[in-house]
């Protein structure tokens, strides 16, 4: 971003009568998912990086690609208060015709936005131009809860000839592949331009029918440069440029902290999760191990939890169809999937999550793997005097759903899963 | 300049003009587009690009003035990274 802000920058300087517009054609935030199929905390720290970068360093319209619809719907669902907060101003230059919202907690992005430039064609006598960019996207990522992808070429011959009444050029930002890309074009009249990001490193434009097709190279190597030209009569004709940002651009120094802050950001935030997580297992190992305390030393507070090990002593049948079980297992996968740990998931791979907004160890669930305690409760008093009344759990149903959710367990079955831990 | 800088330059510049031919041939045959009107078109997108870069200073990379009415720069895919290279 820092050789791109020095080019346009530069830019600008030397075409100062010359209006610009900036764009970008989608796929511009991050998508790393987790195992259960959510956004991973390090790729929510990148985008918003992204955002905000966007607002300072203007982008006048972004693309929602299918990619990009997870962090997008996260600020959406935020509603107002994320649209009003001052880092977020991008949510209004953002455009999507295929990407609906199917909840009332979270609006659809607009299908276009209309821009105004003051052309220095002499045909346009000083009147502002409206350029209409309508968004459009492919299916090549599932789309978060709440939201689902429409036809794109459907969606174009809707949202085209509303912006074509709205405007003089109609731009359609698009990140599709070649086949919808292509019906696009052919079968929906007044498209003046499309710029599709399709993922190549570089593909030479071309032109199908009146409309213009341009290609945006990958990632921030390359930048395009669409030049619009009137003749003495009015009409439109493109030229493509395509500018290497290589080192000898060089960084706008601005821009540059911006980066450095972001990538800090993001690697701190892995670093300070896989530290957290090694404590946790450290501070965890003895009561979940059932060690005894070295002399002189005690276990740490544990919230009235005492581990499987102390209910094997009077339940041992019990205990050895817990033992076998995948419930006695579940926090090995939080050390297999280290780069994807966060509080929230010790709430169901491991007993006794007292605050998943906490990274205080005190507040951190105190037994590792889904013990007798997480659904039977703090075994403390039991222990200490034995009898009935502990342990009942009324709505087991509910209890399971908790962390069985059709999002983390899609093809659990409660009957089926009954059967092979009952006790 | 040393030895493996001017490799690397040389690397990414071949890299490059490799990506630039295929990228200026392979699109046209997943168009449907006959033959006839391939080449067409071909031609006719030869006529309205060109690639700026690779050793010429950044005054120079931003073109003649050469009386564009109003330009839109694009970038994309950059997949929540700020950094060159995605």
């Amino acid at each position: 971003m820092a050789r791109r802000v020095n080019y346009t920058n530069a830019f600008k300087e030397k075409f100062k009568d010359t209006p610009s517009l900036l764009v970008d054609t989608g796929y511009f935030l991050a998508d790393e998912r987790t195992t259960h199929g959510g956004l991973r905390f390090d790729s929510v720290i990148r985008s918003d990086r992204v955002f905000r970068a966007y607002e300072q360093f203007p982008v006048d319209v972004a693309n929602v690609s299918a990619y990009d619809a997870p962090f997008v719907s996260h600020l959406l669902s935020k509603g107002e208060a994320a649209a009003k907060d001052k880092q977020y101003a991008m949510l209004g230059r953002i455009v999507s015709a295929n990407i609906l919202s199917d909840s009332k907690g979270a609006p659809s992005p607009p299908p276009f936005v209309v821009r105004e430039v003051v052309e220095r064609s002499k045909a346009r006598q000083g009147k502002p131009t409206r350029v209409a960019f309508v968004g459009l996207a492919s299916p090549e990522a599932n789309l978060p809860p709440g939201f689902k992808l429409i036809d794109p070429v459907e969606a174009a011959k809707r949202a085209v000839p509303q912006a074509r009444q709205r405007a003089d050029i109609v731009i359609v930002l698009a990140h599709l592949q070649t086949t919808p890309l292509v019906r696009v074009a052919r079968e929906v009249p007044g498209i003046d331009v499309i710029i599709n990001g399709s993922g190549d490193i570089f593909r030479a434009p071309m032109k199908l029918g009146e409309t213009f097709i341009a290609f945006t190279p990958l990632e921030m190597r390359t930048m395009g440069e669409l030049r619009f030209y009137r003749d003495a009569q009015g009409k439109l004709s493109v030229w493509d440029r395509y500018i290497s940002l290589d080192e000898e651009v060089g960084d706008n120094p601005e821009a540059l902290k911006v980066v450095e802050a972001a990538r800090e950001a993001e690697t701190g935030a892995r670093d300070a999760a896989k530290l957290l997580l090694d404590e946790w297992l450290a501070h965890t190992r003895p009561l979940t191990m059932g060690l005894k305390p070295r002399p002189g030393q005690e276990h740490p507070p544990a919230g009235g939890y005492v581990s499987s090990g102390a209910c094997a002593q009077c339940h041992m049948q019990e205990y050895t169809v817990w033992a076998n079980s995948g419930h006695a297992r579940t926090s090995d996968q939080l050390v297999v999937k280290k780069h994807e740990f966060e509080v929230s998931c010790l709430a169901c791979h491991a007993t006794g999550l007292q605050k998943t907004g906490s990274a205080a160890m005190s507040d951190l669930a105190k037994i590792q793997n889904v013990a007798c305690e997480q659904c039977h409760g703090p075994g403390a008093d039991h222990v200490a005097k034995p009898g009935k009344g502990y342990g009942q759990i009324p709505d087991a149903q509910a209890s399971c759903s908790a962390c069985h959710t059709p999002q983390t367990s899609p093809s659990f079955d409660l009957k089926a899963a009954w059967e092979k831990i009952k006790h | 300049m040393n030895n493996r800088l001017m490799s690397k330059r040389i690397k990414t510049a071949a890299l490059f003009m490799a990506a630039v031919f295929l990228g200026s041939y392979l699109p046209w045959q997943r168009t449907g587009a006959s033959a006839a009107e391939g080449q067409a078109q071909q031609a006719e997108a030869q006529r309205r690009f060109e690639v700026v870069g690779l050793g010429t200073p950044l005054k120079e990379r931003t073109g003649k003035d050469d009386g564009a009415s109003f330009v839109v720069h694009f970038v994309g895919d950059i997949h929540g990274s700020l950094e060159p290279c995605g």
